[in-house]
This record gives C-alpha cells, sequence and structure tokens, in this order.
C-alpha cells in the first residue's frame, strides 16, 4: 500500500483502469484507506457516470450501405498513400522522381549560375591561354601561340602563375605535374 | 458459425471479396456513426463523414497491412475526417455551430402522449434535454485532440494504446490528454456533478 496520498492524475488514471498493472493494486488499497484519496477517486467515478448520459441518436438512416457501395463503385480505387503534384504516383515511384527533380533543377541552376571573370590584370596576363568558353566580350585575345611549348615559354614567369589553382583549369597548366606551383624550363 | 475478426474480412476484402466488405460495413457503421455524431454534431454531415471513412477504406483496400487493429486503422480515417470537418465548418462564416445541432429527441411522439403512456414527462424530458446539452457542450468546448480522445475513450470503447495510434502521439500523450479533459469537464460539468439536473 502506498503511504504518501497520491496526485490526482494518478488517481484519474486507477479509474480509467490506465495506472500500471504493478502499482494499481497498492494504489487501489490507498485509496481505499485515505478519505481525501477516495474522494477524488469517487468524484472521477461520478463524473463518468455523468458522462454516460450522453446519448445521441445515431440510427443509420435505411441507405446508408446503398449509398456507400454506389460511392465504391464509381471511385476509382486509390492508388499510393498520395498523391504527389496532382499525379497519383506509387510511393515507391515518389523518391525517384523527387530525387531527378532535384537533380535538374541543381543542373538548371548551375548553368544559370554567372561565371566568375579573373582579375583584370590576370585577364591580360593570361589572355592568350586557351580558356573554356570564354565570355564573348571578355578580352579580345590575340591569336593563339602554334604549340604548347610557346604557350609554356609565354607564361613560365608570370606572377599569376603562383596561383596553381585557378589556373588549374587551364587546358595547358593542367598537363604540369601536380604539386608544381611553377613551369619548368 | 465462427465470426470471422475484422483483420480476416479485410485481408478477404483485400483480394476483392465485397461480400466481406458487407459484413465489416455492417459490424461498424452504427458506431462510427455514433462517433461522427459525437463530434461533429450534425447528424447529417456524420452520416455523409461515415460513407465517406467506409469508403476510403474500401478504396486503400488493396494497401491495407495487417500491422494494427482494423478499428485502429478505421478510427484514424475517420478522426481525420472529423477534425478537418470541425476546421472547415469554424472557417465557414454560412454554417455556424448553433445552425447545426442535433435534436434533442426523436420527434415521434408530443410531450403529452408520452405523458399518458407513462413514458418521460415533459419535465423530465426537459431535464434530460439540458442534461444532454450540457455534456454535449462541455464536450465541445474541449480542444480537438481532447475532444476525440475523450469520444474515443469514453464512448467508442477504444483502448488508450490504440487511441495513440489513432491520435499519432504517444500513450503517455493519451493519458495526459485524457486527465487534462477530464479535469475541464469536471469543472465545466459541476452543477451535474452536484446533483443539480441528475
Amino acid at each position: 500500500m502506498k503511504k504518501h496520498c497520491l496526485d490526482r492524475e494518478e488517481i484519474f488514471l486507477l479509474t480509467q483502469g490506465m495506472a500500471g498493472e504493478r502499482e494499481a493494486a497498492g494504489m487501489m488499497a490507498h485509496v481505499e484507506s485515505c478519505a481525501d484519496c477516495r474522494k477524488v477517486f469517487e468524484s472521477y467515478r461520478r463524473l463518468d457516470d455523468v458522462l454516460a448520459q450522453w446519448n445521441p441518436p445515431a440510427e443509420p438512416s435505411p441507405w446508408f450501405d446503398a449509398r456507400v457501395r454506389t460511392a465504391a463503385a464509381s471511385r476509382p480505387q486509390a492508388r499510393g498513400s498520395s498523391g504527389f503534384l496532382g499525379l497519383a504516383l506509387n510511393r515507391w515511384l515518389a523518391l525517384p522522381v523527387l530525387a531527378s527533380l532535384l537533380v535538374v533543377v541543381g543542373l538548371i541552376a548551375l548553368r544559370r549560375t554567372p561565371r566568375v571573370t579573373p582579375p583584370a590584370h590576370a585577364v591580360q596576363s593570361t589572355a592568350a591561354v586557351h580558356v573554356p568558353a570564354p565570355p564573348a566580350q571578355a578580352v579580345k585575345a590575340p591569336a593563339a601561340p602554334q604549340t604548347g611549348a610557346q604557350e609554356v615559354n609565354m607564361y613560365k614567369n608570370l606572377s599569376v602563375l603562383e596561383d596553381y589553382d585557378m589556373l588549374a583549369g587551364f587546358d595547358v597548366i593542367s598537363e604540369l605535374p601536380k604539386g608544381s606551383s611553377k613551369v619548368a624550363d | 458459425m465462427a465470426i470471422d475478426s475484422d483483420l480476416e474480412l479485410m485481408l478477404r476484402v483485400s483480394r476483392g471479396d465485397a461480400d466481406s466488405f458487407g459484413v465489416l460495413l455492417n459490424r461498424h457503421r452504427g458506431p462510427l456513426l455514433s462517433y461522427f455524431v459525437r463530434m461533429v454534431r450534425d447528424r447529417a454531415l456524420a452520416e455523409d463523414l461515415a460513407q465517406e471513412a467506409f469508403l476510403r477504406v474500401y478504396q486503400a483496400r488493396e494497401r491495407y497491412q495487417p500491422e494494427a487493429r482494423f478499428t485502429t486503422w478505421l478510427y484514424r480515417i475517420a478522426t481525420n475526417l472529423a477534425l478537418n470537418a470541425i476546421r472547415d465548418r469554424k472557417s465557414d462564416p454560412v454554417l455556424p455551430e448553433t445552425a447545426m445541432a442535433e435534436p434533442d429527441g426523436d420527434g415521434s411522439a408530443s410531450l403529452l402522449e408520452r405523458a399518458a403512456d407513462g413514458r418521460p414527462t415533459a419535465e423530465e424530458q426537459m431535464a434530460e434535454s439540458d442534461r444532454q446539452r450540457l455534456i454535449r457542450e462541455a464536450i465541445e468546448t474541449l480542444p480537438e485532440k481532447q475532444r476525440a480522445a475523450v469520444i474515443l475513450h469514453k464512448y467508442q470503447d477504444v483502448d488508450y494504446r490504440q487511441i495513440a495510434s489513432i491520435l499519432k502521439v504517444s500513450e503517455s500523450a493519451v493519458k495526459s490528454l485524457l486527465f487534462r479533459a477530464y479535469e475541464s469537464l469536471r469543472v465545466r460539468l459541476e452543477p451535474l456533478l452536484e446533483g443539480g439536473l441528475v
């Protein structure tokens, strides 16, 4: 038996059969021996009795079944738990379709992102380097050198080449061995 | 003849057995309608919602997974429908809640006829009507989830573990919902508890 009085919630749970199985017997023994707790217990029982008196009429109409059957026959069977963008997709298809859509949206966003133009001095210095798809108005480049060796000789000591990472994408520089920031003679 | 369980019947329905759906309909339409009447009060709306709930069960028959009790699934569908209907009604200025009150009696006999027949007198009927109205109004003032929890627990005889699954909350949350609901009801129904109208 519990020595201390129970709180209201414990007593409520006891009246509703929702107290833990192990605790319920001890709690009930306490309620029977404690006038205060018994009073609360009985008030919840009375409330239950009052609530039980609410019985609104709820007889189904005679055409209830017929209406359900007619509606069932006229509506197509639901496919998937819910549609996606109005499409009745199978739940297993929804994820791959969503992933593909995200990839497409990402690619479109990448294509629309403006390219970073190098600083003016770098542009001037590297004007002759072959840059993939430069903006039409970016720099008017002189005629391209005939060979890779000529290109290397042109730029081997320029300070801009210190920034290997920036120029790694350029055709000529990317041919250099990894880790080398200077062009060898 | 053995009575088929809801689960067995629903599995048969999922394999295309329409007769089994009829058995489920017959077995659950009364309790389900009574749930909707208590949730939304309006009798005609309650019947529409009950039909919609059965229809959704039928439409989803091939996706039915016997992981939980059939009634848990049925009442989850029903509760979603009821809560949506309550929200729609709140946002619809054309249909105030007071316009949808259920009739307090069945209207089949006049008050005088009842009195002469040994049935409840007019006074008794009025007291009964007041009692019903007080209880209904007290429950209607509860927040949505408390209202659903009380109705499922008290009137539909649904186990609190099932209620947790229906309302998608934890079991301890259901206990707390019910306790807070009963505390509110205790205050609102004080006149009945004190014996004023009982």
